[in-house]
């Protein structure tokens, strides 16, 4: 059907579902001027502003000892949070999309909270259970563990917020596949451990890598939950959008937009890798179409 | 649990700002993206399957997705940065008489570029589910193609465009530098949570964090509503 249209000069194709030439034009000028402004300038901006006082500033900036400090603790806490995220994914993953139980739906609606909820009180609630003020944090503060404005309430915060990402790759994927493979797995004498190994992992594979680059962008640009919790010392507990926003207002604009265009080169790469993902994998990343 | 020790005081007025300028935001969205959409799929139903159409390569593909991966706080100063009224955008506006860093429309702004992908990414599949069937239909019985399109289409993305205003109401980083922050006229709801933390007051903090809760599983309901 597609290629007939393809060969009917518009003019005598009147297809009753397809606006006019000028209007199909206009709108996707109208969607191209409005991408853009908003954004494709906002991401031009990031590196025109950062190497606006030439290469060597550009550097200089990044050098800073509290920007390094930064760039680590930001690599550190990725290298936590997206394990971690990638093993409870698949678990929960499993569990909805192969299994009956009561309460499927909630546990289903609950993987997309921090997808609803604002950054910002996704920090809150680890400020409320963890805080000084809380029942907990007497117990804790006795006990020398810092969780709030250290390395574990930023870790607890990432995983928080990125936790469905690779999950919700998963879910349509997998119960797109069914069961009849397991069944079959097991019903040959293969235990739990080695069904999982042999037979449902590799047709997810791909799947997870694609929620994992998801997650790991997120976890590396995450800015309201760890702001919350982190408490902003410095060369300590300041990840990278954190330090951005620090030396931004210091009117430090080099620096700040040197430390975002990093950021954003972060975010390219990631989208390449999920572009060559998509592009190669397709087939097997079929069910993933709704996020 | 903490804010119930405390009656309505101290959840302030202007907390309702940043519900304010999401209607106009998804507004301007629901409709540049009923053209984006639209046109991605119409034309590559013209260029042949293969081929990505002109806006379907920024739209779906790379453009709004990687925004997402733009990390909120690169966000909103590079926002600024074109905005201001120094900047490439604001330098044409200035003349008209719009400003728009450091006032509300900023917010409108930034809420646009933070909030864009998330419509895209769920409006999209719909969008290309949709089947040709129906609009031919639409068209049979006589409508014409805005009246198909405000009848027939928009309906079926309601749930899709509410999931992306569930997610504005709540946005923080790329908001606070855009806006200036003015108490009462653009100070947005989760600033006003930092504000309350930062003064470690917690009830406040939790008062006006419960209202944004409220609110988000109020609208996550009633999109589950619509979809049922």
């Amino acid at each position: 059907m597609m290629a007939e249209v393809a060969h009917v000069p518009p003019a005598h194709r009147a297809s009753p579902i397809t606006e006019k030439t000028a209007v199909r034009w206009g709108l996707t000028g109208i969607a191209l001027l409005f991408l853009s402004v908003v954004l494709f300038l906002p991401l031009a901006a990031v590196f025109s502003e950062a190497l606006r006082h030439g290469a060597w500033a550009f550097i200089e900036a990044l050098g800073q000892e509290d920007t390094l400090a930064a760039i680590r603790l930001t690599l550190l806490v990725a290298a936590i949070t997206v394990p971690l995220n990638m093993v409870f994914g698949i678990v929960v993953a499993w569990t909805i999309a192969k299994f009956e139980f009561f309460g499927k739906a909630f546990l289903t609606t609950l993987i997309d909270l921090p997808f609803s909820v604002s950054p910002v009180i996704s920090g809150l609630v680890y400020i409320l259970l963890f805080g000084s003020q809380s029942v907990l944090g007497p117990w804790l503060k006795a006990h020398g563990i810092e969780i709030l404005f250290a390395l574990l309430g930023i870790v607890l915060a990432t995983i928080f917020v990125t936790f469905p990402f690779v999950a919700r790759k998963l879910i349509p994927l997998m119960q797109e596949q069914g069961t009849g493979d397991e069944e079959a797995a097991i019903s040959l004498g293969a235990s739990g451990w080695q069904t999982f190994l042999y037979v449902i992992l590799p047709r997810i594979k791909w799947g997870v890598l694609y929620g994992v680059l998801l997650c790991n962008a997120r976890a590396m640009g995450e800015f309201g939950a760890v702001s919350v919790v982190s408490g902003h010392i410095r060369g300590l507990t300041n990840t990278l959008p954190l330090q951005v926003e620090i030396l931004y207002n210091e009117y430090n604009f080099v620096a700040a937009f040197a430390v975002a265009s990093l950021l954003t080169v972060l975010a390219l790469i990631s989208l390449v890798f999920k572009s060559l993902l998509e592009l190669r994998f397709s087939g097997e990343l079929a069910a993933t179409t709704r996020p | 649990m903490t804010s119930s020790s405390l009656g309505w005081g101290p959840v302030p007025r202007d907390r309702l700002r940043s519900q304010d300028p999401s209607g106009a935001r998804d507004f301007l969205r629901l409709v540049l993206h009923r053209g984006c959409g639209e046109c991605r799929f119409r034309q590559r139903d013209r260029l042949g399957a293969g081929s990505l159409s002109l806006s379907g390569a920024p739209c779906g593909q790379c453009g709004c997705r990687s925004a997402v991966r733009l990390a909120d706080g690169g966000a909103g100063i590079s926002l600024v940065a074109i905005y201001t009224q120094d900047g490439p955008v604001g330098r044409l506006l200035a003349p008209l008489g719009i400003k728009v860093a450091f006032t509300p429309l900023g917010i409108v702004v930034a809420l646009i570029f933070i909030g864009l992908p998330f419509v895209v990414r769920t409006v999209q599949p719909v969008i290309e589910e949709s089947e040709p069937e129906i609009e031919e239909t639409a068209a049979t019985l006589g409508a014409s193609r805005l009246q198909t399109m405000l009848r027939v289409i928009l309906p079926t993305l309601a749930p899709a465009l509410l999931t992306g205003f569930v997610r504005a109401v709540g946005e923080y980083g790329s908001v606070i530098f855009i806006a200036d922050n003015i108490p009462y006229v653009s100070e947005i709801a989760a600033l006003l949570i930092v504000i309350r933390l930062e003064k470690f007051d917690y009830a406040a903090a939790t008062a006006i964090a419960s209202i944004m809760l409220l609110l988000s599983f109020a609208m996550l309901l009633i999109i589950n509503l619509i979809q049922s």
